[in-house]
């Protein structure tokens, strides 16, 4: 019974030094809702819904800068939609191969630049089925595809299918 | 120490030697038919006015030419006392005179004890904690010939058994162990009665005591047995097949061997319809497992799994840690230790002035912390919820040990998330996998499908058959339906 004892302490200390879980509290999360693709400049621009930018030669550039920027940990899998603008589109398939959103993510297309804290209310009360999972299998298939138009501003939008 | 001289040997002074100095003894010489006697009696345990009427009254009118003739003419002619025992040494007649009878002494001759017992005790009165709303309102008391009483006005067949035990070196202390002839399982009842008997200890005054003891002291924060406060749960358990066990100077019956799922159910389970108390189980077993695990969750959830957090409630979550200092696991833990505090403090505070700190304690404080941003609504209200949901599960000692492993599994948590919540509960479930009771597994009624009537309450017209794994001698408990 003592050797076990001591063979279970020894087992318990030894996990909690070597555990290869990383902890990162609640409070330093920085959960993105709505995500904004475009062009600035010849830049990958990245804009949330919480008022954080990322800028970069590609999409992973533009990431890693947002993340570096951002006042806590930026949060990617909590995206709910993606809304491209047209200045953005030859970063849209780089984006979306680098699996930093949820298959489930929505996504949007926009002839006009949107501001994604405006927009987030009234797409999540507003949702498509038109998703990163969907696109994916689409492009591998060869299956076509329309992602939704999102047009309007100031609290005021529409989809157009 | 054993005082073995034989009755017809003893002497008043060897009486008087016993409880020598004791302010409470009391020892009254009498004289009939030119011969003296002595009567011996404990002041408080005995009736003076029993003993002066029933005992001295016809003694000192006895007539006989020896001691020996006072003797039996006492024992079985003239005195009027309903109980009257031949003592047979010197042992037996302290015994008696601590346990409220009077004794008589013939010297040369022998010594007779009769009962005297003083009616000065605690009567029935409604239940402190297994409160219902239909059921009887007598629970035990503290004197277990009280206790034996109640019991055989709920059974009042003449197969219930009351065997006697004299348990600690110093206490004394009566044990009854209950069983139903013809029903219980007798090799239950010996095994228990072996328990009884192997126990060598100064005194069995303390509950945890009687259950140590009792279930064999092991290791483990889960009751192997249960006690209740209740006549008619204890005479529904000896029904069950159970055996019982009644201390005397403690207000509570002991029922084993006992399962999880005979510890999850309440005596207002039989007082209400069948579907009403199944929705009241299955609310109980939720309860459980929101006791058990909410903490440890929220932990892992928060700490290594955000994103399985709905977006909503993430950011009301991230909103209310704002500012807080510390991170969600010391927070959590914290708080869990805050609550075991506020209820051993509640413990030992007088009733008078209780509710009115747990009123400051929980609100003024915990309002106040919040405040001044020391801790999070959110991790408050988890762990207030897991609080709550654990007053819920009807026997207290098993609540006591979820409490204990629900702390277990939140450190498990914050160690490797829910990986680690997991690894916890694959511990406990094996630790209560191994844990028996009286030789009948703890989660024996999980096993089979038949478990679901632990959950469920079926109707009592359907429950026909005992719980067989108490292999009781009678299965049956009703007609056909």
């Amino acid at each position: 019974m003592k050797i076990s004892g001591i063979v279970t302490v020894i087992a318990i200390l030894l996990a909690l030094l070597l555990s290869p879980f990383s902890r990162t509290d609640v409070a330093e999360l920085l959960p993105v809702q709505t995500l904004c693709l475009r062009q600035e400049e010849g830049q990958c621009l990245l804009l949330t819904d919480g008022g954080l930018m990322g800028q970069g030669a590609d999409p992973e550039e533009a990431l890693a800068d947002l993340q570096r920027t951002a006042p806590g940990k930026v949060v990617f899998s909590t995206t709910r939609q993606l809304v491209v603008e047209e200045s953005g589109s030859e970063y849209f398939k780089p984006l979306l191969d680098l699996e930093a959103l949820r298959p489930g993510t929505e996504v949007y297309w926009a002839h006009q630049p949107v501001d994604p804290a405006d927009a987030s209310g009234w797409l999540n009360r507003h949702g498509v089925n038109t998703t990163v999972s969907r696109l994916q299998a689409a492009w591998l298939t060869g299956e076509r595809v329309t992602i939704p138009r999102l047009t309007g501003g100031e609290g005021r939008y529409e989809v157009i299918a | 120490m054993k005082n073995q001289k034989p009755a017809a040997a003893i002497t008043d002074d060897d009486v008087r030697q016993i409880f020598d100095g004791s302010g409470d003894f009391v020892a009254r010489p009498f004289r009939t038919s030119g011969i003296s006697l002595m009567l011996y009696a404990i002041d408080g345990l005995t009736s003076a006015g029993d003993i002066s009427h029933y005992v001295l009254k016809p003694m000192m009118r006895l007539q006989g030419d020896s001691e020996e003739a006072l003797y039996n003419t006492a024992l079985y002619e003239a005195v009027y006392n309903c109980v009257a025992r031949p003592c047979e040494d010197l042992q037996a007649v302290a015994n008696f005179l601590v346990n409220g009878f009077s004794v008589v002494l013939f010297p040369g001759a022998g010594a007779i004890a009769f009962e005297n017992k003083t009616p000065e005790k605690r009567i029935p009165s409604p239940p402190q904690v297994e409160n219902t709303i239909k059921g009887p309102k007598d629970a035990f008391t503290e004197t277990v010939r009280t206790n034996t009483s109640l019991l055989r006005r709920h059974l009042r067949t003449p197969d219930l058994r009351l065997k006697e035990y004299i348990v600690g070196q110093r206490s004394l202390t009566n044990v009854t162990v209950a069983s139903i002839q013809g029903l219980t399982n007798p090799e239950l009842v010996t095994r228990v009665e072996q328990r009884l008997q192997e126990i060598d200890i100064d005194g069995m005054i303390s509950p945890s005591g009687v259950e140590e003891y009792l279930s064999g002291s092991r290791s483990t924060a889960f009751p192997l047995l249960q006690y209740t406060e209740r006549t008619d749960k204890f005479a529904q358990g000896l029904l069950n097949g159970q055996v019982g066990v009644l201390v005397d100077g403690l207000p509570l019956g002991y029922l084993m061997p006992v399962g999880l799922g005979d510890l999850m159910k309440s005596p207002e389970d039989v007082g209400t319809d069948y579907l009403s108390a199944s929705c009241a189980r299955v609310l109980r077993y939720l309860a459980l497992l929101i006791s058990l695990f909410l903490p440890a969750l929220f932990v892992a959830m928060a700490s290594f799994y955000p994103e399985m957090i709905p977006n909503p409630l993430l950011t009301a979550i991230i909103d209310s840690k704002q500012s807080v200092p510390f991170p969600t696991v010391f927070e959590v833990l914290g708080l869990l230790i805050a609550f075991e505090l506020l209820q051993e403090a509640g413990l030992s505070m007088p009733k008078s002035i209780g509710q009115t700190l747990s009123i400051i304690g929980g609100l003024v404080v915990g309002t106040a912390a919040v405040e001044a941003k020391l801790i999070s609504p959110s991790s408050l209200i988890v762990v207030a919820t897991a609080g709550i949901c654990g007053y819920a599960i009807p026997g207290r000692e098993f609540s006591e040990a979820i409490r204990l492993w629900r702390f277990v599994l939140a450190l498990c948590a914050s160690t490797a998330g829910l990986f680690g919540m997991t690894a916890g509960f694959l511990v406990l479930l094996i630790r209560l996998a191994g844990l028996q009771s009286f030789g009948v597994s703890y989660l024996a009624p999980f096993a089979y499908v038949q478990g679901v009537d632990s959950i469920l309450r079926p109707r009592l017209k359907k429950t026909i058959w005992r719980n067989r794994r108490l292999r009781p001698l009678d299965e049956r408990n009703q007609g056909a339906v």
